[in-house]
């Protein structure tokens, strides 16, 4: 009788003894009744909620991260809306014709200038006024010019050809309690006008300023090209600097534009006629280019620059909208070319550029709003009608709000949801032309100085230099990785596999950060130092493997006896080292007998290949390790669970181990194999600390082996700390995330259920 | 010969080839072991310091430094003639000295004169600068020379010790007093914040506050003059050396955090160094930007966030596997869910990190910020990155490991014990409280071991969620409530990555990385023998239970 | 699906060997009607049964006839085998014990059961033997020393 049974009997007996003392009174007791067992009872039933809840809750996180990252991703993808939030007229409007009116930046405050009247400031909800300013003259204001992009300076014009800058700006108080905009009205170089002798009628005047000062392109009364140029920093008065240009037009201007920077000059015909002006040194203005850019019929119907001024974008008659930038040619010369155009729906009434985005706004002679964005490549949203006519449109530098003038002191306010328009699909996954660019490309550069930078967003480049840093990994994972889990589940003595496996899951466990040092601080120097040393590696080690097993083999019998098989491995470790040894010493001679004594000269100039240090070798290397270990302990489980009856019948018919391991247990072990390779890889395309620090992390797209890359993860690494929460960068690294996230479930829900299959099969043989 | 063939044909070389690849494979992680062991562990040994003199185009010269490697190169490289083809071999020489000159120079073999090493010659490890290297000739106390000559390096050594006690009194009054008075100061300023927010600020609270900040200053000022104090004391003493271009240099004796010769010292006496650099490195703090000094934020940092994390995972992944294995019914629910966390396990963790900057930082963080914290606005209190966070964000990476093995560890308890003690009359709350868990816990200790291991060793989610590279305060420390969570923390993975990739000298910077590395290795090596062994011990105890 | 149903044998040993008449007997459970299905698959078929009170009964019947299955619901062991299902009704001194009011542990507490194969928990002999009492609540270490000693050493169970 084992001790089992002992205390199984005694049990028993103490168990009959309690039951005979609780049965005296033949009545069973099946409900609660004492206090105890109620709370016993309690205690239950708490137990249960609680694990219910907690496990609950558990798998509530992991929906909740899938979810999570979803909702910051999907505002990217949500398609514009306009909505009408306000239609009022102007009770105590100034009088004259509207000159101008315009927007503060949240588009809580609209103003308006007037022919005769002051400037007048208003709520853009209601129309209430909130406060007149007087202009310094009494002249009648004959034009109102938008001097920077965000709407605060202006330069005005009267009927006498006076001058005047003025700035707009407003003060938040909370002196009622509630945050309030005060507009105030400031005169940066002083409120004395300047007169401008030579200008015409003025239709064809543009003013810019910069630092140093101001400048002012016209065409004056005999219809030539003239600049005035005032030196002046703000707070000064404006100070003429004489310089004799004039320039005779070789056609009839219909637009004349000139960049933010005050650099470059267009001036454009109706039917295309363009010429180009760089006017950095004032007295000797440079003819850039001189084009036609349409061919007649086509007339042009709106023409205006896209924010940074490196783009033109023009309406034209045939219900397009083309964008032009300029490029320089082969030849040394500039052209204008087209990257891109969109189809309108109608004749184009207006065009409005967004003052922080590659974006703009067509308005069509149905009033129907057209929202475009250059680099998205995509219309954003045309509307039903808005309105039967409106004088004039303003749009919020935000470009969330546009007012849109009716009749003189009528007005509709309309909101627009347009936070992300530069991602679309076709700007994330397609080519895109971007500015300042030959052709049409894949690029992945999110930092910006400023508004006038166009963001590439283009997450090709950075998918590839994931799926190469994998491609590399698992070229070097894989041969090591299967091979070694085979012969260490089929041919290796048990003895040596219990040291094996446990060396193989420290390896697993090694921080990928201490990889990604070594690969970058010690193996990239090394590798650069000896190249062609690794490189024979991969012939002197398999080599010497196999000499090793021809001598083992014509060894004379007592001494092959001496180590039994399955201790092939343990032999082998210090061929491995001779072998690397001999390898580097190897190395400089065969380096300097076919290399010219200088490998990464000798491919840059007999291949053209650059080597960079730290390179897709490193990090394959260094990456291999790291996935190395996933792939062995999977492809060894399931090469170990092949059934023995199966292996036995081989043997048994008089197969080899070989053929035996290659005909039968790869065979059925094979989805075991698949599934340990997918892991493996969804293992290397998440891994982030490695390629850090492996590469320098540049977004190239070239296969190159000695050509580093950037990586999805590494991106995420490296740019959402300093991303801008909300902002669209933030959303694509989210989405970059949610990208890497898809791919690993692909990869290791196909690994998971073809092991699953694999074992219901593995039951059944 | 027709043997050889039939060998062949056996597939016999094959099996070599596939025997190789676990050589290759144990080969590497033994290599890799070793490389980190002996660059980590050498960076503490007291090397000897070599005279070189040198002829080149240049004159003649002298350099002091320490060998720190040797290569052959190409000729061509080193600016040869064409003719002179081949590898010539140079040696890199850190030569120190750095606000001097160059502290690091590579010097050809072939210009080398002779090579000497003489016993009088000092190391000095400085808090700025990094090393100093030299001839120690005098000592003075404020401008009068105290010893020279032969006596004059034992009087220095004295004079060190003397400053490095005086050092660790400041040390006290300005981290642990001042530092203590700062946070209660900045807490009365909240508190003040708080009052005025809620409308609370009578006259008579505000006062409160007042007198309790000014005792407070007075407190500040009086460590103040003390510390004033013990600085002057600690300027006192300077030291004149030569170098080794001749010139001859003062240096502080408050700049000296230890003075060696170690071309005298015996193998017991270096040894001895040895060790204490060693307890040095992983107590002491850092210095210049990480790249001198100790680890002992960083190794703190790592520990303290690694525990949070188990505190909160363990229970999680516990009560989980608990669910899915005992309380829920096995169906298609339970199949989904298992799939879930196995993803989960295989999900990237970087995306935890992205996951847990939206999700815990700014959107948590900064509700909860603007719901219970207003006081601390504009700057962020919990909606910045920070120890909770990270220990969260990271408790989330770990869990399909807790949850894994426990399951694993439920599934090996046979189903009879269950029913011998639900037979007994136990609830089934009592039966997995006094049979089922105390089963499987060493299964849930293997599954707590590998996340820890695991969590020590991440570190692409922790850039987004918590880690920097210089933590002015601990996230644990003397000041209530103790346990800071909101504080950002330093992390030995991170550790590494920063100092090898980010610091501006990065080969001055070299031994200490391979020395964090080696902590690094040690902790999480150590970690996974402990599980593994734990998981052995247990498979042979189920297969007596099990049969 | 035909189903084999293959009789259990009861066997009673009688308190008085002269005077058995199950009729007068006082039954501890009683069953009416019992079946008990695995999914799909029937178990037990309308099972009557009375089991006396202060004696050994037996069942004898081949494996997998449903022996077990019926021993377990006596004390309602079959709850824990998912997607099982009952009809009929099990009476144990005359309450029945699928009454949703019915605590189960107390019911476990009451009907005893050995296992087929022994079982112990992975604890001390002691703490094996005395795990039923510290149930109830008995943590008082004399009570538990004097009665786990005392079903350690007397006779086993059976042999009185």
């Amino acid at each position: 009788m084992s001790w089992q049974d002992v205390h199984q009997s005694s049990f028993l007996k103490l168990w009959s003894h309690f039951q005979r003392r609780l049965s005296i009174m033949s009545d069973f007791n099946l409900y609660q009744t004492t206090p105890r067992q109620r709370q016993r009872a309690v205690v239950d039933r708490l137990a249960r909620w609680g694990v219910t809840a907690g496990g609950m809750s558990v798998i509530l996180a992991i929906v909740l991260i899938f979810a999570f990252l979803l909702s910051v991703v999907l505002p990217i993808f949500v398609p514009a809306s306009v909505e009408s939030v306000a239609e009022f007229s102007q009770s105590q409007l100034a009088k004259g014709k509207t000159r101008y009116i315009g927007l503060s930046e949240n588009g809580e405050i609209a103003f308006r200038f007037s022919e005769h009247e002051p400037l007048q400031f208003f709520h853009s909800n209601d129309g209430s006024l909130i406060k007149n300013f007087v202009l310094p003259w009494d002249g009648e204001l004959k034009r109102v010019i938008p001097v920077d992009k965000e709407g605060h300076i202006f330069a005005l014009l009267n009927n006498d050809n006076q001058l005047i800058l003025v700035e707009i700006g407003y003060l938040v108080t909370f002196e009622s309690g509630e945050r309030e905009l005060i507009p105030r009205v400031s005169y940066p170089y002083g409120e004395e006008p300047v007169a401008i002798d030579s200008l015409g009628d003025a239709e064809f005047l543009n003013v810019e300023r910069d630092e140093e000062g101001v400048t002012l392109v016209y065409l004056n009364s005999t219809n030539e090209l003239q600049f005035a140029y005032y030196l002046a920093e703000e707070g000064d008065e404006l100070n003429e600097v004489e310089f004799d240009f004039n320039m005779a037009l070789p056609f009839s201007v219909d637009y004349l534009l000139v960049n933010d920077t005050a650099e470059l000059v267009l001036l454009l015909s109706k039917q295309g006629e363009l010429l180009i002006l760089d006017i950095k040194e004032k007295d000797e203005p440079v003819v850039l280019a001189k084009q036609s850019l349409l061919v007649a019929p086509i007339g042009i119907q709106q023409a205006e620059f896209l924010v940074g001024g490196s783009s033109l974008m023009l309406a034209t008659s045939d219900h397009r909208l083309t964008q032009w930038t300029l490029q320089r040619t082969e030849q040394g010369d500039y052209r204008m070319v087209s990257p891109r155009d969109f189809e309108l729906s109608g004749d184009a009434t207006a065009l409005i550029t967004e003052a922080r985005r590659k974006g703009l706004l067509v308005f069509n002679a149905k009033q129907q709003l057209t929202i475009l964005h250059t680099t998205g490549q995509t219309e954003l949203i045309t509307t039903d009608s808005l309105f039967d006519k409106a004088d004039n449109i303003t749009l919020t530098s935000r470009s969330d709000a546009f007012l849109a003038e009716i009749n003189p002191g009528e007005y509709r306010f309309f909101e627009i949801d347009n936070e992300h328009p530069e991602v679309t699909w076709h700007a994330l996954w397609q080519e895109v032309w971007y500015e300042g660019y030959d052709s049409k490309e894949y690029i992945w550069q999110s930092s910006s100085a400023d508004d006038d930078f166009e963001p590439k967003f283009s997450l090709v480049p950075l998918t590839f230099g994931t799926f190469k840093a994998a491609f590399y990994a698992m070229l070097i994972a894989m041969p090591i990785a299967i091979m070694g889990a085979i012969y260490t589940a089929y041919f290796m003595t048990p003895m040596m596999r219990n040291w094996v496996k446990p060396g193989i899951e420290i390896m697993e466990a090694l921080p990928t950060v201490i990889l990604g040092f070594l690969a970058g601080l010690w193996l990239a120097p090394a590798l650069e130092n000896h190249l062609v040393a690794i490189f024979s590696l991969v012939i002197i080690v398999p080599v010497s493997f196999l000499l090793t097993a021809l001598v083992w083999q014509l060894m004379p019998s007592p001494i092959r006896h001496l180590i039994p098989s399955g201790w092939e491995a343990a032999m082998l470790m210090p061929v491995t080292v001779v072998a690397v040894f001999l390898s580097f010493e190897a190395g400089p001679l065969l380096e300097s007998a076919l290399f010219d004594n200088n490998i990464q000269l000798w491919l840059q100039e007999n291949l053209g290949i650059n080597y960079d240090q730290r390179n897709s070798l490193v990090v394959g290397i260094a990456m291999g390790l790291a996935v190395i270990p996933t792939i062995f302990s999977i492809t060894e489980d399931a090469v170990y669970s092949v059934p023995q009856h199966l292996t036995e019948g081989s043997l048994a018919l008089g197969a080899t181990p070989w053929q035996t391991l290659t005909k039968v247990v790869i065979l059925t072990a094979s989805p075991g194999i698949f599934s340990a390779v997918m892991i493996g890889l969804g293992r290397a395309v998440g891994e982030t600390m490695i390629v850090l620090m492996a590469t320098g992390n540049t977004p190239i797209m070239d296969f190159s082996v000695f050509q580093g890359m950037r990586t999805l993860s590494a991106n995420i690494a490296v740019e959402l700390p300093e991303s801008e929460v909300d902002s669209s960068h933030y959303r694509i690294l989210f989405l970059a995330a949610l990208v890497l996230f898809g791919a690993t479930f692909i990869f290791n829900t196909a690994a998971e259920t073809v092991r699953q299959r694999l074992r219901a099969r593995y039951s059944n043989l | 010969m027709q043997n050889i063939s039939k060998w062949w044909k056996s597939g016999s070389p094959w099996i070599w080839l596939n025997a190789g690849a676990v050589a290759i494979s144990m080969v590497t992680v033994i290599g890799l072991l070793t490389l980190i062991l002996v660059r980590g562990l050498g960076h503490f040994w007291a090397a000897d310091i070599i005279e070189v003199r040198y002829q080149d185009s240049n004159g003649a010269q002298t350099m002091i430094g320490e060998l720190i490697r040797k290569e052959q190169v190409d000729l061509k490289n080193l600016g040869k003639e064409a003719s002179e083809r081949g590898n010539g071999e140079r040696w890199l020489l850190k030569t120190g000295n750095r606000e001097l000159s160059a502290d690091f120079r590579w010097i050809e073999q072939a210009n080398i004169v002779s090579v000497s090493t003489p016993k009088e010659l000092v190391v000095l490890e400085r808090k700025e600068w990094g090393d100093f290297y030299g001839y120690l000739i005098s000592v003075s106390e404020k401008d009068t020379l105290v010893a020279d000559g032969g006596e004059a390096w034992d009087e220095f050594t004295r004079r060190v010790e003397r400053v490095e006690g005086l050092g660790k009194k400041t040390h006290q009054l300005e981290r642990v007093e001042m530092g203590a008075i700062n946070y209660q100061l900045e807490q009365l300023r909240l508190k003040r914040r708080k009052l005025e927010l809620d409308g609370n600020d009578t006259p008579a609270a505000l006062e409160k506050i007042n007198v309790k900040v000014q005792k407070l200053g007075r407190e500040f000022d009086s460590y103040m003059v003390d510390v004033r104090a013990l600085n002057k004391e600690i300027e006192r003493d300077s030291a004149l050396f030569q170098i080794m271009d001749g010139q001859k240099v003062t240096i502080s004796i408050a700049q000296v955090v230890e003075g060696l010769r170690p071309n005298s010292m015996s193998t017991v006496q270096k040894i001895g160094n040895y060790i204490s650099t060693f307890v040095g490195f992983v107590s002491d703090n850092p210095r210049e930007a990480n790249t001198e000094g100790g680890v002992f934020p960083a190794i703190f940092g790592t520990v303290v966030m690694v525990l949070t994390m188990s505190i909160i995972v363990t229970p999680f992944g516990v009560i989980a596997a608990v669910y899915l294995r005992e309380y829920a019914s096995q169906g298609i629910v339970t199949k989904i869910v298992r799939i879930a966390v196995n993803n989960l396990a295989g999900v990237p963790s970087i995306v935890f990190g992205v996951f847990g900057l939206g999700f815990f930082v700014y959107f948590l963080g900064g509700s909860i910020d603007s719901l219970f914290y207003p006081e601390y606005a504009p700057a962020p209190y919990l909606g910045t990155s920070g120890m909770m966070w990270a220990s969260l964000t990271l408790a989330l990476l770990t869990l399909p490991v807790v949850i894994v093995s426990t399951e694993e560890g439920l599934t090996r308890i046979p189903r009879n014990l269950r029913e011998g003690s639900l037979a007994l009359g136990a609830t089934k709350a009592e039966t997995l409280w006094k049979v089922v868990l105390p089963m499987a816990s060493p299964s849930i200790m293997t599954g707590l071991i590998l996340a820890v291991a695991r969590a020590a060793g991440e570190v692409a989610p922790l850039m987004l969620v918590g880690v920097v590279k210089l933590a002015p305060e601990l996230p644990l420390d003397g000041n209530f409530p103790f346990l800071h969570i909101e504080r950002k923390f330093m992390h030995l993975g991170f550790h590494i990555y920063d100092v090898g990739f980010q610091s501006p000298n990065v080969e001055a910077a070299q031994p200490l990385v391979y020395a964090t590395a080696f902590l690094l290795v040690l902790i999480i090596v150590i970690l996974n023998l402990a599980a593994i062994l734990l998981r052995n011990n247990l498979r042979e105890k189920y297969r007596g239970i099990a049969g | 699906m035909t189903t084999v149903q293959t009789p259990i044998s009861v066997s009673i040993a009688p308190m008085d060997k002269d005077n058995l008449d199950i009729g007068k007997e006082v039954s501890t459970f009683e069953t009416k009607n019992f079946n008990l299905f695995y999914g799909e698959k029937q178990a037990l078929h309308g099972v009557n049964i009375k089991i006396p009170e202060h004696r050994v009964t037996a069942f004898i019947g081949p494996s997998g006839c449903g022996k077990s299955t019926l021993l377990r619901s006596f004390n309602r062991m079959n709850d824990l085998v998912d997607n099982v299902r009952i009809e009929g009704e099990i009476l144990l001194g005359g309450k029945d014990i699928h009454h949703p009011k019915v605590d189960v542990s107390n019911l476990r507490r009451q009907v005893g059961m050995v296992f087929q194969r022994p079982n112990p928990f992975p604890k001390s002999i002691y703490e094996n033997v005395g795990y039923g009492l510290r149930l109830q609540g008995v943590n008082q270490r004399s009570i538990l020393d004097d009665k786990v000693e005392w079903a350690l050493k007397g006779p086993p169970c059976g042999t009185r």
